[in-house]
């Protein structure tokens, strides 16, 4: 962020420096998550950070907030350890998946459900809207919110979680209620003008789909297509985020109404999981979101990174239904220089009418 | 009952098995006839990962029932490899099922965790005599560790003695070998049988 002219030190790094001495921490943490000024005060640099950076699209957290402060990280609100590691290279704070807390169906039941109508849930959303408006819509700010896979799997752990998915009525029970607290929220951000809600979501890996297509009709998919559904008739679009190889969900995805899909993760086993090919079939259906692989950011000459960055604009983005984005994230293995060779494309190619390869 | 991914009632049934005096390396080999058919379900798309873990999470409770009847001897004769997640990263689904395969497979497995740096993947083979090591790696900005591991065990001298097999997101068999390795499983089925053939078994 120095590189930007951002100070660091503000977020999340001094936040966590100053709960450690804090007295009553989860009480403080609950009250700044619920606080729309304080949130806007955080999401004023991160904007601001991703419009120096060139970046149009940033998010509000809805939810995955902290249920429970532990020692380097927080236990949140869907029963996941969430830990603060520093990246050795260049000290950036992530905040990384550590395993599930609950060990049960029984610990599950017992567990707060997150309540969609919770004061935070708005104020985040409208925090983010706020610091938009004051930037002069230069961002568009988005509420993220999760979905019904990764929340559910996250909350065990997957060997736990797979336990529950062979008992049906549990794993009914758990799919539920995260798809009822997802459509519920997409509603209320809906009906306060959202125009564009992200699922948080993952139902993949780089091999294929974390569990059976069956399983997904089963338990996701009516929820994504009600959420959808929610969602269109107040106005709103979804974004969904899902990485790995989705070819054998992708109908049923391009059924449920969904109208953008992110990232697209370039670098699955599956040759035909290919968003040069998948538009082709799926573009007149679906906006297509992201594929700069982060590996080639990470590791590749800048020169591949921008000859691919142009094919990506020059081949998608005629007629529209794509958006130049990372295909999984930009990590910190990835050096300014690199990201900025990607911007550069984007600004000498990322404009309407695109020129021709 | 593994095929069944019966995991509630597979201890019992083992149980049952060893008190009516089936042998227990009758009841092993039939366990893993079921894991080599999930195996082969998965890669056809009939099983998907939450099978694939379910079914190690049905051989796991078997084998707890099962692995004291084991006889010395035939236990000892178990080959053994490293696994690890490699340093600063914390996924270890693949890791995980990859251990519970390898064990249904016949081969032991010194699971050292997750974020694990390399001198402890070091200190691991010189004191087991593991001829493999399976590194996993899910980050991209993790992956560079492969490279870490590769020269310290060059440093320490064991590099020739230890084949280093590597699987995750970001990886793809010439990524693996620039980073080091000797080989690149694709996904834990193709994993075990690679470091099979790796171990020569």
């Amino acid at each position: 962020m120095e590189h930007y002219g951002i100070p660091t030190g503000g977020g999340l790094t001094s936040g966590i420096s100053a709960l450690k001495y804090l007295p009553f921490k989860d009480r403080i943490a609950n009250w700044a998550v619920s606080n729309q000024k304080f949130l806007a005060k955080g999401y004023t640099d991160y904007y601001e950070f991703l419009r120096r950076v060139k970046i149009d699209i940033g998010i509000s957290l809805v939810t995955h907030t902290q249920r429970k402060i532990i020692k380097g990280g927080i236990i949140d609100e869907f029963g996941r350890i969430m830990k603060f590691e520093e990246y050795e290279g260049d000290g950036t704070i992530i905040t990384a998946y550590h395993g599930g807390y609950l060990k049960n169906f029984e610990e599950y039941e017992s567990w707060i459900r997150p309540d969609p109508h919770e004061p935070k849930r708005l104020a985040a959303y409208l925090a983010g809207k706020e610091v938009q408006e004051q930037m002069n819509n230069e961002i568009l700010s988005v509420p993220a919110i999760g979905g019904m896979m990764e929340p559910s799997w996250e909350a065990f752990g997957f060997e736990r979680f797979s336990r529950i998915l062979g008992h049906p009525k549990q794993a009914k029970k758990v799919f539920d209620d995260n798809g009822e607290l997802a459509l519920e929220l997409t509603k209320i951000l809906a009906d306060h003008g959202a125009e564009l809600i992200l699922i948080w979501d993952d139902y993949g890996f780089k091999n294929g789909p974390f569990m059976s297509p069956k399983s997904f009709r089963t338990y996701v998919f009516p929820w994504l297509k009600r959420i959808c559904v929610e969602a269109h008739k107040r106005g709103s679009k979804i974004l969904l985020h899902s990485d790995g190889d989705l070819m054998l969900l992708f109908d049923d995805i391009v059924d449920c109404g969904v109208d953008a899909l992110n990232p697209i993760e370039p670098t699955t086993a599956n040759p035909e999981y290919d968003i040069f090919k998948l538009k082709e079939k799926y573009g007149d259906k679906i906006t297509f979101v992201g594929n700069i692989s982060p590996v080639m950011l990470a590791e590749g000459t800048i020169s591949e990174i921008e000859d691919y960055s142009k094919k990506l604009i020059q081949e998608l983005a005629p007629g529209g239904g794509y958006i130049f984005s990372s295909g999984h994230s930009i990590n910190p293995a990835i050096t300014v220089d690199r990201w900025e060779a990607v911007m550069r494309v984007r600004e000498k190619y990322g404009t309407y009418p695109i020129q021709a390869s | 009952m593994i095929i069944e991914l019966d995991v509630d009632n597979i201890a019992s049934a083992v149980q049952n098995q060893l008190d009516a005096c089936v042998d227990p390396f009758t009841v092993l080999e039939a366990l893993t006839k079921g894991m080599d058919e999930v195996g082969r379900r998965y890669e056809t798309n009939e099983y998907f990962l939450a099978e694939l873990v379910l079914a190690g999470e049905t051989m796991k409770e078997a084998f707890a029932i099962l692995k004291p009847h084991l006889t010395t001897s035939n236990a000892d004769a178990r080959t053994q490899i490293i696994a690890a997640t490699v340093r600063g990263d914390n996924h270890d689904i693949g890791k995980n099922i990859l251990s519970t395969m390898l064990l249904s497979a016949g081969i032991d497995v010194i699971d050292l965790g997750m974020d694990c740096p390399a001198d402890k993947i070091v200190q691991a083979v010189k004191g087991s005599g593991a001829k493999v090591v399976a590194l996993s790696c899910l980050l991209t900005m993790t992956m560079r560790e492969i490279s870490t591991v590769d020269k310290a065990l060059r440093d320490a001298g064991l590099r020739d003695d230890v084949k280093l097999i590597v699987g995750g997101a970001p990886l793809n068999m010439a990524i693996a070998k620039e980073l080091g390795a000797d080989d690149y499983g694709a996904d834990a089925i193709d994993g075990v049988r690679r470091i099979k053939a790796l171990l020569e078994v």
